[in-house]
């Protein structure tokens, strides 16, 4: 364990008990998030980096159930604790920002009472009208213009945008230390996108919390982040700084999303696709679960890699880079 | 691109929806308003703009799947709006579209060769052709095979939807498409896929397309030219190079300078034009320029006058007052 390492997670499973079968959602992640960086997780629908992301504070709903694994938050282990001293952790020392806040915000509360609902939690002691002052505060800090007259409408009355800033303003509240925030801009049109990103960087550095970001817009994690973990059904195939990984990725999977994305500065020839589909996550592939799409495919492909170091901070789960 | 016949004409279109009070009407959500442009045989015009910008509408509208309040669309020199009967029908067969949402967009309760079948029949060319045949070919230029034939829509994943969606579009092999945000509900390694297969059939069939999408990747990726959209009206028109390398419209500058860019050591190091506040509701849109009030150029004179396109360079159409 890194001495700034703020939380860590060792393989973690779970799996989700369907009649069709068993989903393994998260299928033995192991990684870390330091203090102060912006991690960001990628991957595309369904590789589990939503479900990854709420089951480090054990939020799984049945059939979904957290098989095994670790998730040690300053020396405890979270999947562990009962859920009266998870609670006083989720909200203040953990924090969750969603992708659409629409369905996040409750429609027949103000916007500021959302975020006075989120201190009050955990400072039961603070009496109201110093929580309402605390409020308007933070909805300062995340740059909703009027902060005094927005605190007291209601949710149906913002704009997207704002409405995010909100749930932003109720994520940092309590000052955690670490935000995990799943997709938060994916409901958003670009130039409201651009703004919103900006926030998080800047809310990052005032308070040095870490952030989690979760997203499968190539974009996003090449404008803000530190650190990048690449998903493919239900694993990690991938972890390296972002410059390393542009520039040398080196699981196929990377590469290939890495090409299939048109950049709007350079004009391509042509995009090279990955050829197939996500598999089913009930009847994965043997093996690594790339290897039906893969264009390197070996024989040794059809035994499960490991997540090995090939550089320093560069880790990658794939038969090719093995030593 | 070397083409340079006109293929679709569109003149000063609007269409305004009216929002129902308790006994009166209250306003209009100006959707589309005094929208002009054309587009050129075996290209690809691109559509961008943000959500509620009325790109969805001027989908509809080209084709006339809505009627416009005012305006005129010519398709190889004949007015669409005054067609009717066996004349419109014949437009119907040169034209499709593609939806944004393949899991909407096709009938649960139809199997892939009945979906298919169905324009065919409506349109009385089942004596011309052995069906069975032909639809296998048209499943093939999709990348599917015979056997999803009798399967329903919902045995699909979503990439596999929209080859179907696209596969119906071409059925009556049209000579106009209109592709209205066909990737935006898929993953990027399919995304890929389907880019370029697009590419590929627009190439063998020659086709038109008109590409609505709010993704500048792919508009740089796929397209020749591109009208980029704001609240309702084209605000800068041009070949797609030009209009990128050297955007005149603040909103256009704005736009690809928010636009996240898949490259660490460019996403970094470029010069940011930041705007202030999100698109304002389209029911009430500012007076004069309708990005004045977001505009880090803006002027005096911005919020009184309202420009309409000039063009600045051969076919590079910009509606902005420091060009005028």
């Amino acid at each position: 364990m890194y001495l700034n390492t703020l939380l860590e997670v060792r393989d973690l499973r779970v799996y989700f008990y369907t009649y069709a079968g068993v989903v393994r959602a998260v299928d033995g992640v192991s990684f870390s998030v330091r203090k102060g960086e912006i991690l960001c997780i990628v991957g595309e629908t369904g590789c589990g980096k939503s479900v990854m992301s709420r089951a480090l504070t054990r939020m799984v709903k049945p059939p979904g159930r957290i098989v095994s694994g670790e998730v040690l938050f300053d020396g405890i282990d979270l999947l562990k604790l009962p859920e009266k001293e998870l609670k006083k952790i989720r909200g203040r020392e953990i924090s969750y920002v969603y992708q659409d806040p629409g369905s996040v915000l409750d429609p027949l509360y103000t916007a500021g009472f959302h975020v006075a609902e989120t201190v009050l939690t955990h400072n039961s002691s603070m009496k109201f009208n110093e929580v309402w002052g605390k409020a308007i505060r933070i909805f300062r800090e995340v740059l909703i213009p009027d902060p005094e007259a927005k605190a007291k409408s209601y949710p149906h009355e913002l704009s997207g945008g704002m409405k995010q800033r909100v749930v932003i303003a109720t994520a940092i509240a309590n000052t955690p230390k670490l935000i995990i925030a799943d997709e938060p801009t994916t409901a958003l049109d670009v130039t409201v996108q651009a703004q919103v990103m900006e926030l998080i960087r800047s809310l990052k550095n005032k308070y040095n919390s870490s952030v989690m970001l979760i997203t499968h817009n190539l974009g996003v994690v090449a404008e803000v982040c530190d650190r990048v973990i690449v998903m493919y059904a239900g694993k990690i195939v991938e972890v390296a700084l972002v410059e390393e990984l542009f520039t040398n990725p080196l699981h196929p999977y990377t590469q290939g999303l890495l090409e299939a994305v048109p950049n709007p500065l350079r004009k391509v020839e042509r995009l090279r696709s990955i050829h197939g589909s996500v598999p089913n996550m009930i009847d994965l592939p043997e093996g690594c679960r790339f290897n039906p799409r893969c264009p390197h495919k070996l024989q040794l492909c059809n035994k499960e890699p490991e997540l090995v170091e090939y550089s320093k901070d560069h880790l990658v789960s794939c038969w090719l880079y093995k030593r | 691109m070397s083409a340079t016949k006109v293929v679709l004409k569109v003149k000063n279109l609007r269409k305004w929806f009216p929002v129902k009070g308790v006994f009166f009407t209250k306003g209009f959500v100006k959707a589309v308003d005094g929208v002009s442009f054309e587009a050129y045989e075996e290209t690809t015009l691109a559509i961008v703009g943000e959500s509620g910008c009325g790109k969805t509408t001027l989908a509809r509208l080209i084709l006339r799947l809505i009627e416009p309040d005012e305006g005129s669309i010519i398709y190889n020199g004949v007015d669409v709006m005054k067609l009717s009967g066996k004349k419109l029908m014949e437009f119907r067969r040169k034209t499709g579209i593609v939806f944004q949402d393949p899991y909407s967009s096709l009938n649960p309760r139809m199997t892939i060769y009945e979906i298919l079948k169905e324009p065919l029949e409506t349109h009385g060319m089942l004596k011309e052709i052995d069906i069975n045949e032909y639809l296998v070919k048209l499943l093939e230029k999709v990348g599917l095979q015979k056997e999803h034939l009798y399967r329903y829509p919902h045995e699909f994943s979503g990439g596999q939807r929209q080859r179907i969606a696209i596969a119906r579009a071409l059925a009556l092999s049209p000579e106009l498409v209109v592709l209205d945000e066909p990737t935006s509900s898929l993953d990027v390694s399919v995304q890929a896929q389907m880019l370029n297969m697009l590419r590929d059939i627009q190439a063998a069939d020659k086709l038109t397309y008109i590409f609505i999408t709010h993704d500048l990747g792919i508009v740089r990726y796929l397209a020749h030219y591109v009208a980029v959209m704001y609240l309702g009206k084209i605000v800068e028109y041009g070949p797609v190079e030009e209009v990128f390398e050297k955007p005149l419209h603040p909103y256009t500058k704005v736009l690809l300078s928010a636009v996240p860019i898949p490259d660490p050591s460019i996403a970094r190091s470029r010069a940011r034009i930041k705007v202030i506040g999100e698109p304002p509701s389209p029911l009430n849109p500012p007076l004069g320029c309708r990005f004045h009030p977001r505009c880090p150029y803006a002027l005096s004179d911005c919020s009184r006058r309202e420009m309409s396109l000039v063009e600045v360079e051969k076919r590079h159409l910009v509606s902005c007052i420091l060009y005028s």
